[in-house]
Formats: C-alpha cells, structure tokens, sequence
C-alpha cells in the first residue's frame, strides 16, 4: 500500500515536471534523499553491467557523460521495436556528442547472452562504445528498472513473458534523472530531444 | 448506398486497425521497419512475394531473406487469430495507404494463397 503510494507520488512528480516551461534548467526528478541530514536529489543506485563487447560499465565509467536509458528484451514483439526506432533517432541526432551515450538494458538475460546483443547491435548498425546494450542477472536488471522509474514484471500472460513500459530516461553526469519521455510515442521524443540538447548545453558551460 | 463498405475500398478503417493492432509496433507506422531487424514493407521483396502475402502474415516468417539489398533473419510470429477476410483488408490497407499502389486484392485470391501456403 505504502509502496503503490509512493509509486503515484513520484508518477505525479514525473508528470508535473512535464509542464516545466522550457527555458528553465531541466528539473531534477524523483523523490528527494536525505543523506546525513542533507536533502540531496534522487540519483541512479549502484550498477555493474557488462555490454556487448564483454566490457563492464557503472555509474563512475558513465560519470563524465550524459546517457539515456530503455528497458527491452530482443524476442520482445510488443513495444520494443518502436522504442528502439525512437532510440535510433536520438542516436542520429547526437551521434557526434562525445559525451552523449545510450544504454538498453535486456529485461532478459537468460536469452539475450552477450553474443546476442553484440548481434542484434550490429544489426542497428550503430556504434559499440556510444551505444550500450547492457546484461547483469534478472533480479538486478529488475530491480535497475524500477530505479529508473520503468515498470517491469516478469508475466508469463504478456507477449514475450515480460510486462514493460517504453519510457526513454535522460540521466546526467552526476547520476540524477533529469527527463524522460515515451518512446513508443515519437511526439513525446521531440521534446525530449531538446531537454538533451539543454542538459549538454549544460555541462559543457559547468565544465 | 455502400456497396463497398464490407471490403473497406474508401477508408480502410479495418486494415488500419488491424495493422495498428498486429503490425505497425514492427513494422511501424508508415511500414519503414527498423535498421537491419525488421525490414520496411516497401521493398523488392514485397512486390516479389506479392502472392504468398497471405502466407506470411497468417504463418509468420523465420528464414533468411533480402530485403532491398540487406539480410534479414529475426522471426516474425504468425496470426493465426486472423480470418481470411481481416487478412484481406491488411493487405489492401498497406498496399493503397502504406505503400501507395493503387491495387486491389480480392478475398478470393487470398483464400487460393492461404489453400497453397507452403507450411
Ligand atoms: C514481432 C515483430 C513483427 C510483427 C508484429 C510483424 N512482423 Fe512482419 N516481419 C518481421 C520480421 C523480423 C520479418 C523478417 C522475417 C524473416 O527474416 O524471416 C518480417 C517480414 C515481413 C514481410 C516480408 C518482408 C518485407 O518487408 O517485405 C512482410 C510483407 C511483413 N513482415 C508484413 C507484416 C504484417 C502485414 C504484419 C501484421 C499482420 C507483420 N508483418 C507483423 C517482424 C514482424
């Protein structure tokens, strides 16, 4: 009960930010974290995951870097493709950013191995070190998602045996959410394109 | 008044819906597919296969193929849920929206593929 509660706050945090008139800096979302009597802003959770090439990457190799984040599975037929479509049109855009990156992170690591998402990478035709196709075990990858705000439930009842939602997330350098959209829905990406575009105006001015 | 109604020959509506529901979240809306995944409907291989359209939407298709030039191999699950007619209006919906080509097929003529389909 508390936990759905908690759930609506930060959805209703998420939705309100919405509206932020776009001259502003970019909010910072999610529920605020006292640390040691201080109110810090929400931040990604640990992680340790390990890509496409066999290399492992976490929250301190990502730092100097902005990144945006899904959650998908390869034999997934539902939403998937569509979000990737989406992912691949923000990878156009910023593809000469060198300190803009993406990770997709498989909702199912027993089928999708390494070698498989090396694959399914090369088949996207995109870059190995700008865009991550990352794997821990099932647990962990759960668990990551619900941090980022994605739901995600293992259902033998959905198409493919997982229930998930599509939202794209903009993480920035410090490891904070900072936007995020629907990526099945490719009006909801435009917007989001131009809160990256104002987060790495952002970090090249703080340095 | 609409004799045409039942086959969907001004609007379209069912195909549409039907390929909302069934196709576009691989395929996408406007048929153009994803990278070298999912391949975009306008394509040599679509006008190649014209007559076996019926086939591959009611039986999916798991094989490597060429599609304007580049590999395919990921599977694509079967309907088997789609009757004949619903199949009908896919295909005249993605052929006269989608892809423009101002053809028609007839119930009949899918009803012959679905009799021959290969497996
Ligand atoms: C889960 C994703 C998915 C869905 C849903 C899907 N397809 Fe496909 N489709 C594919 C893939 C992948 C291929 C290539 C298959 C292969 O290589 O064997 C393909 C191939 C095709 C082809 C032949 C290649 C081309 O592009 O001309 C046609 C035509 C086609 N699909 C139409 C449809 C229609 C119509 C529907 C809806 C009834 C549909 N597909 C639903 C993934 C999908």
């Amino acid at each position: 009960m508390k936990y759905t509660l908690s759930i609506i706050i930060i959805t209703a945090t998420l939705l309100a930010s919405c509206t932020a008139p776009k001259t502003e800096k970019l909010p910072y979302l999610g529920k605020k974290e006292l640390v040691d009597g201080v109110e810090q802003n929400y931040k990604i959770p640990q992680f340790s995951l390990m890509t496409q090439d066999s290399t492992m990457i976490d929250n301190k190799s990502m730092s100097p870097n902005i990144y945006v984040a899904d959650f998908f599975f390869i034999s997934c037929p539902s939403i998937c493709p569509k979000v990737k479509k989406q992912m691949l049109r923000i990878y156009d855009r910023f593809e000469d950013e060198p300190r803009f990156k993406l990770i997709s992170h498989t909702l199912d690591p027993k089928r999708d191995t390494i070698q498989r998402l090396k694959q399914y990478a090369e088949n996207l035709e995109v870059d190995h070190d700008k865009w991550y196709f990352a794997r821990t075990d099932q647990d962990t990858v759960m668990d990551l998602a619900f941090s980022y705000f994605v739901n995600a439930f293992v259902d033998n009842e959905a198409p493919g045996g997982f229930d998930h939602s599509g939202k794209i997330i903009l993480i920035d350098q410090e490891g904070h959410v900072r936007g995020f959209c629907e990526g099945t829905e490719p009006d909801s990406v435009t917007p989001f394109m131009d809160d990256i575009e104002a987060l790495l105006d952002e970090i090249k001015t703080k340095k | 008044m609409c004799y045409f109604c039942s086959c969907e020959t001004g609007t379209y509506v069912q195909g549409k819906t039907l390929y909302e529901f069934h196709c576009e979240s691989c395929h996408m809306a406007d048929g153009s597919g994803l990278a070298k995944l999912i391949p975009p409907l306008q394509s040599d291989y679509y006008d190649d296969n014209y007559d076996k359209l019926s086939c591959i939407i009611r039986n999916g298709l798991n094989e490597r193929i060429i599609v304007n030039g580049k590999p395919y191999e990921q599977e694509m699950p079967y309907n088997l849920g789609l009757s004949d007619f619903e199949i009908v209006n896919i295909i005249n919906y993605m052929d006269n929206v989608l892809l423009k080509k101002d053809r028609y097929k007839s119930l009949q003529s899918v009803r012959d593929e679905l009799a021959g389909c290969s497996y």
